[in-house]
């Protein structure tokens, strides 16, 4: 069912890339047009309704590293860290690759086949590109976002810049793994084992060793917890639900050993759909839930924006030893409380959720981690949408039988601004 | 696959808590059918050219997806079997689907008759032929709702809405958990619940008590036999006049008795059409002697219910009490005991204005014309193959389709199967479970029909031969 895939892009790319459309406010870093980036990634958008990606085994570490035929990739991390002294700080770092100018069709061939795009899916691709008068290849834009609590570090800032310059990029590294660097932000990946987050400017500093504790998974089943059995979206990917992080970090000179836990997700493919400006009737809320015990969530809800329908919510439950089960409408209830937040364009949202996984014996609370909502926020300003994405950490309370259980996590809520509002 | 609507009206309440209005029941008693000959009632003419063309081109259910979401949820593929006669839109859909305009000016695309009865055989789809390895067991509100991520506001908002909310008010009973196993009954059940049936009004609130959940499995009938059956579905009860029963998928979205009655108006010609159906004639070779000696047998055992064939055909229209024929008695029980409610909301209603549902407490001994091609056996799918079913020690308890495309056992005849050591439970995996047929469960019992259990093997292999040439 082809279906998910504008869910998919509503979630993984609101929640991911949404924020990253070069605009207005972000900082056009390496002499980056930001009408002109506009303009080419417009001729995606009217281009193909998303060419789908044949189904392939995700194969590591090459899959860690850059898919060049794919018009845009993701890697975003998203991590919570705390010391023994003071509460947490909530930490994420997205890292888009735009392809803008033409490719040679042939140079990337090989890699093409490996990837699962088809010949005609990449000639596709490249001809889009073609159209575009863009001399750089690439574009590299990013966001950061630091928050904690008010007595605390807040920091978002967005970059953008040409790959031809130098200043920003993608490389395989020697005996397999990746990098991906925007002038000073940079994610590196050594072979399957460690990740590492460096990161400095607007007054940051930070170094961030990760080491995965459980497989990835793949994009479609984590998102979708294996609904998507025949899909052929135009995105493939994968999910890390678990690493352990460590590391410094200095804001404003000061400097704290932190530690903590993170959730890496890295998507390729076409977002042609995203740009299409279609809207739809649905709001996307999704919760990546790391629980104490070791178990992780990846919960995805999909209700009316107009509300009445039927909700359908679904999960996939994450092992301890990386054992994955899907549990359906039936299986489980997930629940918006009634408090909401609005934002200052007069978009409300429910923060306050409940999960109860009766065959599980799971009950749980989710509630943003810090005081400041707005922070969460972001925005997407042109593809035609008026998208609008609560994006933020959050902790988890509750109980497994009568055992008390808590939990850190992600939710990003999207789809929620009606179409006349926020454009 | 898209989704789907009902026609079939047999009773299927089978929860014993089923309440009943105590005032509507003294109001109006239903009337039971007793076994035995059921009688001819005359059906209304109908062109069946225009039938056809109406069956190819027009919806009985009058809401659906907006094309435009369709086909970007879908990538609107090809279809797959070419269908003479589907105009416009209709010729470029798979054959389950019917595309129209809706009054806001909106294209829909809904299901249609033959996405249950028409199935390919050798590589050709037979209309008439009912599917027997449709997957009822995906939760159809996943797709219905999240084709929404497609629909655009506006007019198109509100057809979707429209739709997705009706088949979401009867989802519940939209799913089995086993391949092939039909819900059309339940699924009829349910929309009767939420209509008024004197106005055909839609209530979002269930109006009467809602069918079990527990939704019992049914095998679909081929439609070829439509002529020579006197009442419509497997217990009898659909006496009368045809049309009515036959456009029961219209309750999914017709609000109204003007427009159910534009609906019945060329329905009349479907029913014509339906009655010029023919079984397809078995395509391998077929030993002419073996065969005659099969077909005295036929007349000495099987005649008396099922009727005479050839040259002069005869068909008695029986339907056989539960005790005689032995078959799982949980669908002629439901219809019989525990649906009254519905029953009644059909006589009082448009449908079942030129007619009378009669449940009985038994089944019709079918025509057996192309008996050849309609596997798996009984009313419930129970039992694979001719061979099983004329020697009941041979049934399978736990079997599974052998191919997920049907393949045809010569030997056996049926589509080839694969007898299973346990249930469903050996399997943690949902995708594997659900191609398990497990007899011991309730309503999918093997039991029964022993009537060829006393031929030796060669008048056995007669008797199937002679069943080839039907
Ligand atoms: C969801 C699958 C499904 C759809 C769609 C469906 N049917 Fe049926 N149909 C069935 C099943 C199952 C039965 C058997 C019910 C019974 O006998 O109780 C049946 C029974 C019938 C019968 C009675 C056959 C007999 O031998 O007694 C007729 C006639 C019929 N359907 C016509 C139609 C028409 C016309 C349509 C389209 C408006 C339609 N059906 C749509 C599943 C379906
Ligand atoms: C007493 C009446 C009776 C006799 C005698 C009888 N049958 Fe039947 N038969 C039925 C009934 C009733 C059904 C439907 C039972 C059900 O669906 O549960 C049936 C069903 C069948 C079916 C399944 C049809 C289908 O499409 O599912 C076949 C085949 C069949 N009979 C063949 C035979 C043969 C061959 C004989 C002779 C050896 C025979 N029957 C003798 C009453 C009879």
């Amino acid at each position: 069912m082809r279906w998910m895939t504008l869910p998919l892009i509503m979630v993984v790319l609101a929640g991911l890339a949404y924020g990253f459309w070069p605009r207005g406010s972000a900082s056009p870093s390496g002499g980056v047009e930001v009408a002109a980036v506009a303009a080419a990634l417009g001729q995606e958008a009217r281009g193909a309704t998303g060419a789908a990606l044949a189904k392939r085994v995700l194969a590591f570490p090459d899959d860690h590293g850059a898919h060049p035929v794919a018009p845009a990739e993701v890697w975003d991390i998203s991590v919570i860290l705390s010391d023994d002294a003071r509460p947490e700080l909530s930490l994420r770092l997205t890292l888009v690759r735009y392809a803008l100018a033409r490719r040679d069709a042939s140079a990337g061939r090989d890699k093409d086949a490996a990837f699962g795009i088809d010949d005609q899916t990449a000639n596709e691709w490249s001809t889009i590109r073609r159209a575009s008068a863009f001399a750089a290849d690439e574009l590299l834009a990013g966001q950061l976002v630091i928050a904690s609590d008010p007595s605390g570090p807040s920091i978002t800032a967005e970059r953008a810049s040409r790959a031809a310059l130098g200043l920003a990029g993608t490389d395989d590294l020697k005996g397999g793994g990746a990098r991906v660097w925007l002038e000073h932000w940079e994610l590196v990946r050594e072979g399957d084992q460690l990740a590492r987050v460096r990161a400095s400017g607007e007054g940051v500093e930070l170094t961030l060793a990760l080491s995965p504790s459980k497989m990835p998974v793949s994009v479609d089943e984590v998102v979708f917890a294996g609904a998507s059995e025949d899909a052929a979206t135009s995105l493939a990917g994968y999910s890390e639900p678990r690493f352990r992080v460590s590391g410094t970090v200095a804001v404003a000179g000061e400097v704290r050993e932190l530690q903590g836990i993170g959730w890496l997700e890295h998507v390729w493919g076409s977002l042609a759909e995203a740009l299409s400006g279609r809207r739809g009737q649905l709001v996307a809320n999704r919760f990546r839930l790391q629980l104490d015990d070791g178990v992780d969530l990846s919960c995805l809800h999909l209700r009316r924006r107009g509300g009445g329908g039927t909700p359908i919510p679904r999960c996939l439950l994450i092992n301890v030893d990386g054992d994955r089960a899907v549990l359906r409408r039936r299986d489980l209830r997930l629940t918006a409380g009634d408090g909401r937040w609005m934002s200052t364009s007069g978009v409300q949202y429910p923060l306050d959720w409940r999960l109860v996984i009766p065959g599980r014996d799971l009950e749980l609370r989710i509630v943003p981690l810090l005081k400041d909502r707005a922070m969460a926020l972001r925005t997407l300003a042109i593809g035609g949408g008026a998208g609008q994405t609560w994006s933020g950490a959050v902790r988890v309370s509750g109980w497994r039988g009568s055992d008390e259980l808590g939990g850190l996590g992600f939710m990003d809520l999207s789809g929620y601004a009606e179409a006349s509002t926020g454009t | 696959m898209l989704v789907l609507i009902a026609l079939g009206l047999s009773a299927c309440d089978s929860s014993k808590s089923a309440m009943e209005a105590p005032a509507a029941e003294g109001s109006v008693t239903v009337t039971k059918a007793e076994p035995g000959p059921i009688p001819p009632w005359p059906q209304r003419p109908g062109d069946p050219k225009v039938g056809y063309d109406a069956l190819m081109n027009r919806a009985v259910v009058t809401c659906g997806l907006p094309y435009d979401a369709y086909a970007a949820s879908t990538g609107a593929p090809e279809p797959e079997y070419e269908l003479p006669g589907r105009r416009g839109r209709n010729a470029e859909l798979p054959y389950r689907l019917t595309a129209f305009r809706a009054d806001s000016g909106v294209e829909l695309v809904t299901s249609n008759c033959l996405s249950c009865h028409a199935a390919p055989l050798n590589g050709e789809l037979v209309i008439g032929l009912g599917n027997e390895f449709l997957d009822f067991t995906a939760d159809p509100v996943v797709a219905i709702e999240g084709a929404g991520a497609y629909v655009e506001d506006g007019a198109e908002a509100e057809e979707w809405r429209k739709w997705a909310d009706r088949l979401g008010a009867i989802a519940p009973w939209s799913m089995t958990d086993t391949i092939g196993a039909n819900p059309a009954q339940a699924i009829t059940l349910a929309l009767m619940a939420h209509r008024d049936p004197e106005t055909l009004a839609w209530s979002n609130e269930p109006l009467m008590a809602l069918p079990s959940e527990q939704v019992l499995p049914a095998s679909v009938p081929p439609l070829w036999n439509v002529d020579k059956k006197h009442a419509t579905f497997y217990n009898g009860e659909g006496r009368g006049d045809h049309v009515g029963y036959m456009m029961l998928a219209s309750t999914t979205c017709t609000d109204s008795v003007a427009e159910a009655r534009e609906i019945d108006a060329w329905f009349t010609d479907v029913r014509a059409y339906l009655a010029t159906l023919e079984a397809p004639a078995y395509p391998y070779p077929i030993d002419a002697e073996l065969a005659a000696e099969g077909e005295k047998l036929f007349k000495a055992e099987c005649t008396d219910c099922h009727g005479r064939y050839g040259r002069i055909e005869r068909y008695p229209n029986e339907l056989i009490a539960l005790d005689e024929i032995g078959t799982d008695p949980a669908m002629a029980e439901a219809g019989y005991r525990h649906a009254d409610r519905f029953a009644r909301w059909f006589n009082a209603s448009f449908y079942g204005r030129n007619a009378e549902t009669m449940p009985g407490l038994g089944y019709v001994a079918p025509p057996l014309d192309g008996v050849w091609a309609t596997a798996p056996y009984l009313h419930n799918g129970s039992v694979p193959t001719l061979a099983a079913l004329l020697d009941s020690e041979e049934r399978p308890t736990y079997w599974r389709f052998a191919n997920a495309e049907p393949e045809y056992d010569r030997e056996a005849l049926g589509w080839r199967v694969e007898a299973l050591e346990q249930g469903r439970e050996q399997f943690g995996d949902l995708d594997e479970r659900k191609w398990v047929y497990d007899t011991t469960r309730y309503g999918y019992g093997k039991a029964g029909h022993e009537f060829g259990d006393l031929l030796n093997d060669a008048e056995l292999q007669a008797l199937l031969e002679y069943l080839k040439t039907l």
